[in-house]
């Protein structure tokens, strides 16, 4: 029996109108303060809560708490809250795409049944799009228009997988899946899209740079996180996973070595981390989902406090790239403050949030042998530190620079309410490190976990003192400069368009050889492309009218000709004529 | 009164048009189009009503019975149908006025409203009789109004593409009239209903008869000109681009689906519920219509003139149209009867958005579409919705029709051609992201920056299609029902 309340994500949905069109002072009090009170509404709702509609002939339920759900959309609401702060003097227009896309985003961790989800997972691409298109970058409006096309292919393929699997008699209902055929393959396909998953990695680091820095605090904790939801939801203990997840977890590593931008490098380290937890979902036991849900919720937490840190950077330099920050410790002190906490806790040094949820992970992947899995992961986990962990805070914010950065008249350090933004995530960092088993009782499986025994803080040292230490010594070669390799590298990206200029080729095809072959024929296809169907193409241009006249005849005939065959007449007459 | 709504329907547009010619006042013209154009889609609201509660009505003209006479017949289909005519007639004929002021020369304005009504009245004709041979000569009388509105456009070209489409039109009304006259021949009646009868009667589509083949071919390739499905749409292109706006809209959205309702007329009430359908058209059209949506698509990305991309990616919805109706299986033709009116309300609602840019820039090209998102927000708001529409985002009325087309090909267990809707779909994403793109992120064009937003009359209409998009994608009750009672009908299951 389900009772019907009300659920949070149309809130949200409903407080749209409310930013666009209330006055300033009080629309931002909405920015303010309606996360949170949904937030407590989400834990108040009773598990039984429902919400069914009818909508476009479709029974839906918007409304389907689990415990699972219930930590997601925690996540995404003090994102979502720590994002409206931030974005607290920026422009309605950004206010009203973030808060319809985390509205949609939060729909998805409650909702009940298949194409609900494939509703409101349209509805975050949009909204998101126009989220990415808030920034002010010279090539902005064209990665806004590659996300959204990767995202609507995904979305395509999801709905592809969605009517296949309910013509073929599957349950609409929200539920652990079978990767058994074409159907669920094709939904698979369309969450791991959304995740970051290979080939289409790229567009994680490709679009979120291109944001405002506020509008990067909500693509930073919405839509990959939204995927290892669904993922975990649908498709946990599913093999295939693993690999995939291992691939992200290495993608983010090597791509952020070699990054100068800073919140492209935050931007890679999302897929490092998401792979992750997609390995986890792959594993897909109890302990491992009780790590994917902690760890998405740790992970968006620390990240919303660095993504936030190097958005004030670059509203107070008007740069993101490393080479032109670098010592604005001193003249940013809370912020560095915070961004210190988030970076130990994006490392998973003890008593940090992220040495609890990761140990979750790693325990469970030896719990199943998944020796080579382990290996990886906790060699990908000491890298962290050349990308979210020290490397970022290093760049940012304690380098000493060559030459001072730009620093713009009027900016300071977070002030007032902002400091709320990035100061609770990196609070919340530290409580969940120090007082793990007061959040482990919600987390979806019950089960005792015991993280600070001497053995495991003993081997989180062995892995990351070492990492620490070669990341000292390395120094200097990670100093930022504007390397020519990544410039061409950059210009073959645009030139490629989309999928062909990313890891796996690199990785496999890495003369550049085959980069030509595939960069000409590129070219060449589109030339072809254009040749035909351009303006002046064959199938474009106009034609005289006496030529489309004789092709009509020609089609006439050939229709009964084809006729005739179908229905066979033809065929008697041929035989009994010869 | 209500007996005589079906005649009421056609004699009033009708009428409506001499009466044009005789008043010779631009404004008492534009009344009388909007109070004939109005009092129709009630007309139809009405009949639609009768028709679902009491079933098919039956009406005989001039008082002469079935066979000997010329009999109106309404059933699911077609009162759907009349529904999409008579509601884009109502919305456009409140839209004509500025437009026409802005695109038509003075004295030739009661031309226009009386060719307009003309048209109007012979696509309802067709729509609404139950006789082959009347519905060709509504055929006629709809395509030559046609073919005079193209031509009145404001650029010279209008005269060759009208002069094409004259050309093309009148091989594809001949090939109808073969097509019929041969059916003739083998029954010795006109009536539809009749025809399906006698041809049933007489075993003449089991065994296969040859003349009844060629009028088959006939009619199809004669349908498919007129309803310009790949490759006889090279007419239409030009044609779109080139009439003014108020003809381009109204033709866009209905001229074509009554084409299409023509083809599911022959092909599924007069061939008897599909069977042969299924055995022979079925296949052969599928090819064209997957070239169309995927050739279509591809060839509008490459556009420059905006109202010329729509025009092509008019040719590839089309192709939705057909392909739902090539599966010839309920859920199928319920996609693609349900497609001909949200295209309606989609293509309509592009095409007026560029009559009202047309208005303020005078150009529909691409770039002249720069800092648009500024300077007329209302239009280009509408633009951004209509294309969602397109595109097949859900709550818009295109997913709705996406959705039935993926899950009918599925049903089929046609994988290859649900991509390709799919594909389709994302094609669409480029071409509409393109415009939206130039209008919103390009900065200013250096010469233009007077125009503002256009008038209210413009904006109105416009804004009522962005409301149907929207809520016939959020409550899709309505049309879904009436498609699927039209599909049943013409499979002839259930009903």
């Amino acid at each position: 029996m389900t009772s019907n309340f009300f659920p949070p994500g149309l809130i949200l949905f409903a407080a749209v109108p409310a930013l666009a069109l209330l006055p300033r002072r009080a629309a931002q009090c909405i920015l303010g303060l309606l996360p949170l009170a949904i937030l407590a509404y989400l834990w108040w709702l009773p598990d039984s809560a429902g919400f069914e509609l009818r909508l476009a002939g479709f029974e839906l339920r918007w409304l389907h708490l689990s415990a699972m759900g219930r930590l997601f959309a925690s996540a995404f609401l003090i994102a979502t809250w720590a994002g409206g702060l931030f974005a607290w003097g920026e422009k309605r227009r950004e206010w009203c795409s973030a808060y319809t896309y985390a509205a949609a985003a939060l729909s998805i961790t409650h909702c009940g049944d298949l194409i609900s989800l494939f509703i409101f997972w349209e509805l975050m691409a949009v909204a998101s799009t126009l989220l990415v298109w808030t920034g002010s970058f010279r090539g902005t409006p064209a990665a806004g228009m590659r996300y959204l096309l990767v995202h609507l292919t995904g979305g395509v393929l999801l709905m592809g997988g969605i009517a296949g699997h309910l013509l073929h008699g599957g349950s609409p209902t929200m539920q652990a899946m079978e990767l058994t055929n074409v159907s669920s393959g094709l939904i698979l396909a369309g969450f791991l899209i959304n995740a970051g998953a290979p080939p289409f990695s790229f567009w994680v680091a490709d679009a979120y740079p291109h944001s405002s820095p506020s509008a990067m605090v909500f693509l930073s904790a919405l839509t990959t996180k939204t995927a290892v939801f669904v993922l975990a939801y649908c498709f946990a203990g599913t093999a295939i996973l693993i690999p995939v997840g291992l691939y992200m977890a290495i993608y983010g590593v090597i791509y952020a070595l070699r990054e100068n931008n800073v919140r492209r490098i935050l931007a890679y380290s999302i897929v490092n981390q998401v792979g992750f937890m997609v390995v986890a979902v792959g594993i897909g036991d109890e302990t491992a989902l009780n790590g994917v849900t902690l760890h998405a919720l740790v992970h968006i937490l620390y990240k919303t406090v660095l993504v936030i840190a190097a958005g004030t950077a670059l509203r107070a330099t008007g740069s993101q790239l490393g080479t032109q920050l670098g010592g604005l410790a001193s003249r940013l002190p809370f912020v560095s403050l915070c961004t210190v906490i988030a970076a130990a806790a994006s490392m998973g040094i003890p008593l940090t949030s992220s040495f609890i949820s990761k140990s979750l992970i790693l325990q469970s992947a030896t719990e199943h042998h998944l020796a080579g899995a382990w290996i990886i992961l906790v060699a990908c986990s000491a890298a962290v530190v050349f990308n979210a962990g020290i490397r970022f805070a290093w760049l940012t914010l304690f380098r000493t620079p060559d030459s001072p950065p730009r620093w713009q008249e009027n900016a300071t350090d977070v002030i007032g309410f902002q400091r709320l933004a990035i100061g609770v995530p990196a609070f919340l960092c530290l409580a969940i490190g120090c007082a793990p088993q007061l959040f482990y009782h919600l987390l979806p499986y019950q089960g005792s976990y015991h993280p600070y025994t001497a053995v495991h803080i003993i081997e989180q040292f062995q892995i990351l003192l070492p990492a620490i230490v070669l990341f000292w010594l390395a120094r200097p070669l990670l100093a930022p400069r504007p390397l020519i390799q990544l410039d061409t590298d950059w210009l073959l990206r645009k030139l490629l368009l989309f999928s062909w200029q990313d890891g796996v080729l690199r990785l496999l095809y890495i003369t550049l050889n085959l980069r030509d072959v595939i960069l000409t024929s590129s070219v060449r296809s589109f030339k072809f492309l254009f040749r035909h169907y351009g303006p002046r193409g064959i199938l474009a241009r106009s034609w005289p009218t006496g030529s489309i006249a004789l092709w009509v005849a020609l089609i006439l005939a050939s229709y009964v000709v084809l006729y005739s065959l179908q229905s066979r007449s033809l065929w008697q007459f041929v035989h009994s004529g010869f | 009164m209500n007996a005589h709504l079906p005649v009421l329907q056609v004699i009033l547009p009708l009428l409506g048009a001499p009466l044009c010619m005789l008043t010779r006042s631009a404004r008492l013209n534009w009344l009388i189009t909007i109070a004939v154009s109005w009092s129709g889609f009630v007309i139809s609201l009405l009949l639609a009503q009768q028709v679902w509660v009491n079933g098919p009505i039956t009406y005989n003209m001039g008082g002469w019975v079935a066979p000997w006479g010329i009999t109106y017949h309404i059933d699911a289909l077609n009162a759907f149908v009349l529904i999409i005519v008579t509601m884009i007639a109502a919305l456009v004929a409140p839209y004509a006025r500025r437009s026409i002021q802005k695109e038509i020369d003075r004295h030739r304005q009661a031309v226009f409203y009386a060719l307009l009504l003309l048209c109007q009245a012979g696509l309802l004709g067709i729509v609404i009789t139950g006789d082959a041979f009347n519905m060709y000569v509504f055929l006629e009388l709809s395509s030559l109004s046609s073919y005079a509105l193209i031509a009145m456009g404001k650029r010279r070209r209008g005269l060759t593409a009208a002069f094409q489409y004259l050309i093309m039109g009148t091989i594809g009304a001949t090939f109808i009239l073969i097509g019929i006259g041969l059916l003739y021949n083998l029954t010795g009646t006109l009536n539809i209903l009749d025809l399906a009868e006698q041809l049933n009667k007489h075993h003449l589509i089991a065994t296969g008869n040859r003349t009844l083949i060629t009028a088959f071919a006939f009619l199809t390739v004669g349908l498919s000109l007129k309803l310009a499905l790949f490759p006889l749409h090279l007419w239409l292109p030009n044609a779109y681009s080139y009439a003014p706006s108020v003809v381009t809209i109204f033709l866009a959205a209905t001229a074509t689906k009554v084409a299409v309702y023509m083809l599911l007329r022959f092909c599924f009430t007069i061939l008897g519920h599909g069977a042969l359908f299924q055995m022979t058209l079925g296949k052969i059209i599928l090819l064209p219509s997957l070239c169309a949506i995927f050739i279509g698509s591809i060839v509008a990305i490459f556009q420059y003139d905006i109202k010329r991309m729509l025009a092509y990616s008019s040719i590839a919805q089309i192709g939705y149209m057909t392909l739902g109706i090539t599966m010839a299986t309920p859920l199928g033709l319920t996609a693609g009867i349900l497609h001909l009116f949200n295209h309606a309300l989609m293509k309509g609602l592009l095409f007026m958005t560029m009559g009202a840019v047309i208005y303020r820039v005078d150009s529909v090209y691409l770039s002249d579409f720069r800092g648009l998102g500024k300077r007329m927000p209302w239009t280009m708001a509408a633009f951004v919705i209509g294309g969602l529409s397109l595109m097949g985002v859900p709550l818009t009325a295109g997913f709705i029709s996406k959705w039935y087309l993926v899950k009918s090909a599925l049903e089929c267990g046609w994988w290859p051609v649900a991509g390709l809707i799919l594909i389709g779909s994302l094609l669409a994403v480029i071409y509409v992201w393109r415009v939206v793109e130039t209008a919103y992120f390009n900065p200013d064009h250096e010469l233009e920056q007077r125009s503002c937003e256009a008038p209210l009359s413009l904006l109105l209409p416009m804004w009522i299609l962005v409301i149907a998009n929207i809520y016939f994608g959020i409550n899709s009750d309505l049309p879904l029902s009436m498609a699927a009672r039209a599909a049943n009908l013409l499979l002839g299951v259930g009903v």
